[in-house]
C-alpha cells in the first residue's frame, strides 16, 4: 500500500502536546484525534492506503495525549468490530516514523494495541 | 527606515485611540481603586499586631516533614484566625528548595492575602543567597530589587487554565542542556511527559474545592550536578480526591490513615474519578511512577495528606499532620 497522507506532529500540530480534553489546551489529544487524524485515518481505510504519522520533534508522549488520541478512536473502533480486529485494521493503515526516539513508536502501538487502562 | 517610521506612527495612533476609549478610561478607573483599596489594606495589617513565629532550624520539607508541615499548618491556623504573622527564618541552618515552593503556594493562598503577612530571609549568607535568588520576591513585595539566578525558576499557574506543555518543554530544555554540557545526549521525554501528567492530574482532581494555583520549581544545583524539581498543589490532596475500588474503599473505613492506599496508588490502581472516557484513563499515574524508577531520577518523593512516600524505595511513612495538597519532588542527577 502506498502512503498517500502524512501528519507531522510536531510541524502540522505541536511540538508540546499536552492533555486529553480540549478543554485542557490546544494541544490536547482530543484536538488532535478531530482536527489531524480522524479525517485523513477513515480516508486511508476507504483509499486502501497509508496515513503516515511522523513523531520527530516533540517533547514527548505524554500519556494523557496518548490515550485522548489513538488511545480514544481504538477503543471507540474496537467497541464496533472488537479490539482486536480494530488494533489490526490500525497498524495496517497507520504508518509510525520518529527519527529522534523509538520509544514514542512503541508508547502510540501499546496504546492502539491496549487502549483501555488495566486497573 | 521611512516603513520603520509609517509602522512606529501606526501603532502610535492605534494606542493613542486606545487610551481615549470608554473601555480603557473604566479599567483606569477600577484599577486606581484597587491600588487604593491595597494600600488602605496594608495600612490596617500595619497597625495590627504581627505575631513572630520561627520557622524550624531544620527547614527542609523533604528532609524534616513533620515539623515543616506543622509550621505551614500552625500558620494556616492563624490566618483562619485573621491573625497576621511574621515569618521568621532568620535563624535556619537548612534550607531545600522544595520548601522555597511550599513556602510561596502557603503565601499566595486566597486566605494568606486576606491578612497580613511578613517575612524575612536567612542570616546564613549560603542560604540567603539560594533564597533571595529563588525568584520567590517576583511574587511578594519587598524592599530594593532582588535577582532572581537564571540557574532557577519559579512558575505560578491557575488551574482554571490549562495544561501548559510549553512550559514542561522550558524545564526539559534546561536538564537537556546540563546534561549536554556533560557530553551526554539526554532523552527528556520521560522528564516532559512527568511534569505533562503531574500539571493534567491536578487539572482535574485538585481543584475540586475551588480554583487554586499550581507551582513549579527548578533548581540547579552545581555542586552535584543535578537538578531539583518541586510541583506544588495547595488542592485536596490525591488521597482524598482519587476514588478506589469497593474493596479498597471498605478496607480503608476500617483502618485510620491513608497508608494502605499507598501500594494501590503506586501500582496505578486509582480508579479515575471523572466520569468521560473512564475506561481508557488512568495511566498518568503509571507513567509518573515509570519515570521515577528511571536511574538519572536519584530522588522522587511524593507527600499528600498524611502520607509521605518515596517512590524510589516503595517506602511510604505515616505524618503526624495533614497536608491538604499534592507536593512532587524529584531530583535528575547527571552524575547518576
Amino acid at each position: 500500500m502506498e502512503v498517500k497522507y502524512k501528519i507531522n506532529v510536531a510541524k502540522d500540530f505541536s511540538a508540546y502536546p499536552a492533555g486529553r480534553f480540549r478543554t485542557e489546551g490546544k494541544a490536547s489529544g482530543e484536538a488532535f484525534l478531530l482536527d489531524h487524524i480522524l479525517g485523513k485515518l477513515l480516508l486511508a481505510f476507504s483509499e486502501k492506503c497509508i496515513l503516515e504519522i511522523d513523531l520527530t520533534g516533540m517533547n514527548g508522549y505524554p500519556s494523557s495525549f496518548i490515550s485522548g488520541s489513538f488511545g480514544k478512536i481504538s477503543y471507540e473502533m474496537g467497541k464496533l468490530i472488537g479490539q482486536d480486529k480494530a488494533s489490526a485494521l490500525f497498524m495496517k493503515h497507520l504508518s509510525l516514523k520518529c527519527e529522534d526516539s523509538a520509544a514514542r513508536i512503541k508508547a502510540v502501538q501499546d496504546e492502539i494495541n491496549t487502549p483501555v487502562a488495566i486497573k | 527606515m521611512e516603513i520603520y517610521s509609517t509602522k512606529f506612527h501606526q501603532i502610535r495612533s492605534r494606542y493613542q485611540t486606545k487610551r481615549l476609549s470608554k473601555k480603557w478610561k473604566k479599567h483606569k478607573l477600577v484599577n486606581k481603586a484597587l491600588r487604593r483599596k491595597g494600600i488602605l489594606q496594608q495600612r490596617e495589617y500595619a497597625k495590627k499586631d504581627y505575631l513572630n513565629y520561627e520557622a524550624p532550624q531544620k527547614f527542609s520539607f523533604i528532609n524534616n516533614t513533620d515539623e515543616v508541615l506543622k509550621y505551614f499548618n500552625d500558620i494556616s491556623q492563624f490566618i483562619s484566625r485573621k491573625q497576621s504573622v511574621n515569618l521568621d527564618i532568620e535563624e535556619i541552618s537548612e534550607l531545600t528548595p522544595d520548601t522555597i515552593t511550599l513556602l510561596m503556594a502557603k503565601l499566595n493562598e486566597k486566605a494568606s492575602r486576606k491578612v497580613g503577612l511578613s517575612g524575612n530571609a536567612p542570616k546564613n549568607p549560603k542560604l540567603k543567597k539560594m533564597f533571595t535568588e529563588s525568584g520567590l520576591y517576583d511574587f511578594v513585595n519587598s524592599h530594593g530589587k532582588k535577582i532572581a539566578s537564571s540557574d532557577n525558576k519559579l512558575w505560578r499557574h491557575s488551574t482554571d487554565s490549562l495544561v501548559k506543555g510549553e512550559m514542561a518543554g522550558l524545564a526539559t530544555a534546561v536538564c537537556r542542556n546540563l546534561f549536554a554540557e556533560h557530553g551526554i545526549a539526554y532523552d527528556t521525554d520521560s522528564l516532559y511527559n512527568l511534569l505533562v501528567e503531574a500539571m493534567s492530574n491536578t487539572l482535574h482532581h485538585a481543584h475540586k474545592v475551588s480554583n487554586i494555583n499550581w507551582w513549579l520549581y527548578y533548581y540547579l544545583d552545581k555542586e552535584t550536578k543535578t537538578l531539583k524539581f518541586s510541583f506544588i498543589d495547595l488542592g485536596v490532596g490525591i488521597f482524598k480526591s482519587a476514588s478506589f475500588d469497593s474493596y479498597r474503599n471498605l478496607i480503608k473505613s476500617f483502618t485510620p490513615g491513608n497508608q494502605i492506599l499507598v501500594k494501590p496508588f503506586l501500582e496505578g490502581k486509582i480508579i479515575s474519578s471523572r466520569e468521560t472516557d473512564k475506561a481508557i484513563s488512568g495511566k498518568g499515574v503509571k507513567q509518573i511512577m515509570d519515570c521515577a524508577k528511571l536511574a538519572e531520577f536519584a530522588k522522587f518523593i511524593i507527600i499528600t495528606n498524611d502520607v509521605k512516600i518515596d517512590v524510589k524505595t516503595q517506602q511510604s511513612e505515616q505524618l503526624s499532620d495533614n497536608f491538604a495538597g499534592t507536593f512532587i519532588y524529584f531530583e535528575i542527577s547527571v552524575t547518576n
